[in-house]
């Protein structure tokens, strides 16, 4: 793995593409992510992420609102 | 309806799928019914039923609450596996969206663990070409090898179609065998199956689970990485089979535009721009409420109410004083109160209802979420505590959005601080009688009050209720135009709601409270309700009131605006210039003040209190609504009197 260009989607900014590579968080949550189509791998658009308030992110067509605590356990790469 | 369609043969059908696709929409379509919809995921939280009749045979439809997936997180998700599991349907209608055919697919894969007959219904095809993707619905019946049916509930498209195999249901569906598990996960299952032996005790949903289920409940910490990432690779093996699927199927143009959804949202959930409008949103919906419901109630009152009371007086009973006095004082007035909801209700639910389906509540949670994340409380909470300012019945049934049970409870018992439109009129119309030139600013102090104690009270009871965290999971749908005319439906049927969940509890009491008015005396200052009031006399002696001012802050427990009536009835001078004068002269401006706070915080009103019982399922959460209330009112009210002293 390259240590580098890992990073939490707390730390992107708004306006970041990025890719999942790895979600660490409890079970129930990453099943409710996987059903919203958030998984490994999957591409995604950081919408708004100022540090305060939850964070907005799209994923194909699905928008969602994440609070710092799911953010915090989503690692993504940039692409 | 007589018949019990459970008991009869009728063929069940469910509807089940993601938040937010449209199977209450396609419910209500298929059966005529108006099921609650709205833009807002999770807006069905209990099951419903209704008859579907296709050319004289009728079948039994079942609309079960959106959920992400099936596998057990929340009571959404319980209800529609306990669905499935006891109803055993005899055919299931997976409603996915056209937009989201990933997603989809995989609610769809998990739906083929229960070995049932299902129709894939890719919903809302009639938006596709705005978004730019494309569904090509035969090649996706060839791949999944069971009936695939592209639907509008808006536009009708597919109802046809649809109807026709819910008269030939196709068999059922085996998980092993189909395209979807064609992959680590699908050999897993396989695997568990031939070790479990022919007898049939497993089934594919036993078997998923023992691969995935025993690390639900574990967090990070206790699981090992070994764990979690067997989840995940179950997780994206199903998906690497969805995303080849989907690239056959479904195509997208210019992936990286920004939708409209998308701008809007750029403003609407901006920390500023965000804040303010929905600041100039809830003002607006309160003003109009205001604006449009008051004069309905004034009409409502003067022409039906008021003329009732009139010509019984006058031409009913004269020889029956009694059952006069019961029909005049006890029944109609009691109506009067319930009708004196309605226009109130309707405007404000049917305003809530156009930004509900418009998208924009979520967006409400979302902006809110930091500040009560504050207070304990998730972002959801916003919306029901913002009704609670119209009136705390709804809010409290609005409260069903908010997802963990103990922030719900917290949210509901929460509602009775939150100061509802009726305490405002009774704020409104007795400051400038107690404090003179200085109502507006004795006004704000009152509602200042009011805020810390509600504070005070979301600190309190979240932490002796739920541990806080800052988590939130939200899916924001796109924005659309509201719907009219199910708007309007939706509204309709949630006044009736109140109507029926209220309307006998208020009626009841009206007639005990003229009772305790009436007898055994010759006027009120002879009454039970005197007796009782001059019983307590004693009680409220902290508080500065005699009797009078206890039992016109009784009265306010059937409806707020009582108070004023009450206090009419109490002093003997019903027109409002007289009452000012009367109540000038007796009551000092600090007893004023103790009694405008506890009119704000006393013990909520009995439809609240009915509906806190109604969705609590528990008289004991109801009972302690009236014991926080009252308890909290209290002792605000006996601090601000030794304050007051010493000052
Ligand atoms: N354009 C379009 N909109 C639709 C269609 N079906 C439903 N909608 C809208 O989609 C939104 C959600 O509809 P609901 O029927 O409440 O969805 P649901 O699946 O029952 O939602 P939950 O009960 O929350 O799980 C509403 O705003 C509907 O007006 C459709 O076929 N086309
Ligand atoms: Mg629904």
């Amino acid at each position: 793995m390259t240590e580098k260009i890992k990073e939490r989607l707390l730390d992107c900014s708004s306006g970041d593409f990025v890719e999942i590579i790895e979600i660490h968080l409890e079970g129930q949550d990453i099943i409710r992510l996987a059903g919203l189509g958030m998984v490994d791998g999957a591409a995604m658009r950081v919408m708004k992420n100022n540090g305060r308030g939850p964070i907005i992110i799209r994923v194909k067509q699905t928008r969602l609102a994440l609070g710092h605590h799911e953010a915090k356990g989503i690692f993504v790469k940039a692409i | 309806m007589n018949f019990n369609p459970k008991q009869s043969n009728f063929m069940t059908i469910g509807i089940i799928g993601q938040p937010n696709v449209g199977k209450s929409s396609v419910f209500n379509l298929l059966t005529g019914l108006q099921q609650e919809i709205g833009n807002w995921p999770g807006k069905t939280v209990d099951r419903h039923e209704g008859i579907l009749n296709i050319s004289g045979q009728r079948y039994r439809m079942v609309d079960v609450p959106g959920a992400y997936s099936l596998t057990p997180r929340s009571d959404e998700e319980q209800i529609v596996l306990d669905f499935i599991k006891n109803d055993k349907p005899n055919l299931i209608l997976v409603i996915g969206h056209a937009q989201h055919i990933d997603r989809s697919l995989f609610f769809l894969s998990e739906a083929m663990l229960f070995n049932c007959p299902l129709v894939f219904v890719p919903n809302m095809i009639d938006m596709l070409p705005g978004t730019g993707v494309t569904l090509d619905i035969d090649q996706l019946a060839k791949q999944l090898t069971i009936p695939v049916v592209g639907f509008s509930a808006k536009t009708k498209q597919g109802i046809a179609e649809l109807k026709a195999i819910i008269q030939n249901p196709p068999p059922a569906v085996s998980c092993v065998d189909n395209i979807l598990f064609k992959n680590s996960f699908g050999q897993s299952i396989a695997n568990l199956l031939i070790n479990a032996g022919a007898g049939g005790e497993v089934d594919c949903y036993q078997a998923a689970r023992v691969i995935t289920a025993p690390k639900l409940n574990n967090t990070p910490a206790q699981q090992s990485l070994d764990d979690q990432s067997n989840l995940l690779a179950m997780i994206s093996s199903r998906y690497e089979t969805i995303k080849k699927i989907s690239a056959a199927v479904s195509h997208k143009r210019n992936k990286a535009e920004l939708s409209y959804t998308d701008k809007v949202d750029q403003y609407v959930t901006h920390e500023g721009w965000g804040l303010l409008i929905v600041v100039l949103v809830f003002a607006l919906l309160f003003s109009c409420t205001y604006l449009a419901a008051i004069p309905v109630q004034g009409v409502l009152d003067e022409y039906i109410i008021t003329w009732l009371r009139d010509n019984i007086d006058k031409h009913l009973f004269a020889e029956q004083p009694v059952i006069r006095g019961l029909l005049s004082e006890g029944i109609v007035l009691g109506a009067g109160t319930v009708l004196a909801f309605v226009p109130v209700l309707a405007v404000f639910y049917f305003l809530i209802n156009m930004l509900e389906d418009s998208g924009y509540l979520a967006r409400v949670a979302v902006i809110m979420d930091r500040y009560l994340q504050l207070l304990g409380l998730p972002g959801k909470s916003a919306l029901p505590l913002f009704l609670g300012l119209g009136c705390n019945v709804p809010a409290v049934i609005g409260s069903r959005v908010v997802e963990s049970k103990k922030s719900r409870l917290a949210t509901i018992l929460l509602t009775p601080f939150v100061p509802c439109s009726a305490r405002f009129t009774v704020l409104v119309f007795l400051a400038p009688v107690f404090f003179g030139y200085y109502a507006p600013l004795m006004t704000l102090l009152v509602i200042a009050v009011n805020a810390l104690v509600f504070i005070v009270m979301a600190r309190l009871l979240t932490k002796s209720l739920s541990k806080a965290k800052a988590s939130l999971i939200l899916e924001l749908p796109n924005y659309h135009w509201p719907q009219f005319r199910l708007v309007l439906l939706t509204t309709y049927q949630q006044v009736c709601l109140f109507i029926k969940s209220v309307a006998t509890w208020i009626l009841g009491f009206s007639i005990l409270l003229w009772f305790l008015s009436t007898y055994p005396g010759s006027g009120l200052n002879d009454s039970y309700l005197a007796s009782v009031g001059r019983l307590l006399e004693p009680i409220a002696a902290p508080l500065g009131f005699d009797w009078r001012l206890l039992v016109a802050l009784f009265s306010g427990i059937i409806a707020r605006e009582n108070v004023v009536t009450a206090l009419g009835i109490i002093y003997g001078d019903e027109t409002p210039t007289g009452l000012s004068e009367i109540l000038r002269n007796n009551i000092s401006s600090d007893v004023g003040f103790i009694f405008l706070l506890l009119s704000m915080l006393f013990v909520p009103c009995l439809s609240t209190v009915f509906v806190v019982r109604k969705e609590t399922r528990a008289w004991g959460y109801a009972f302690l609504s009236i014991i926080l209330n009252s308890v909290v009112a209290i002792t605000v009210g006996v601090i601000a009197r030794l304050l007051i002293s010493y000052l």
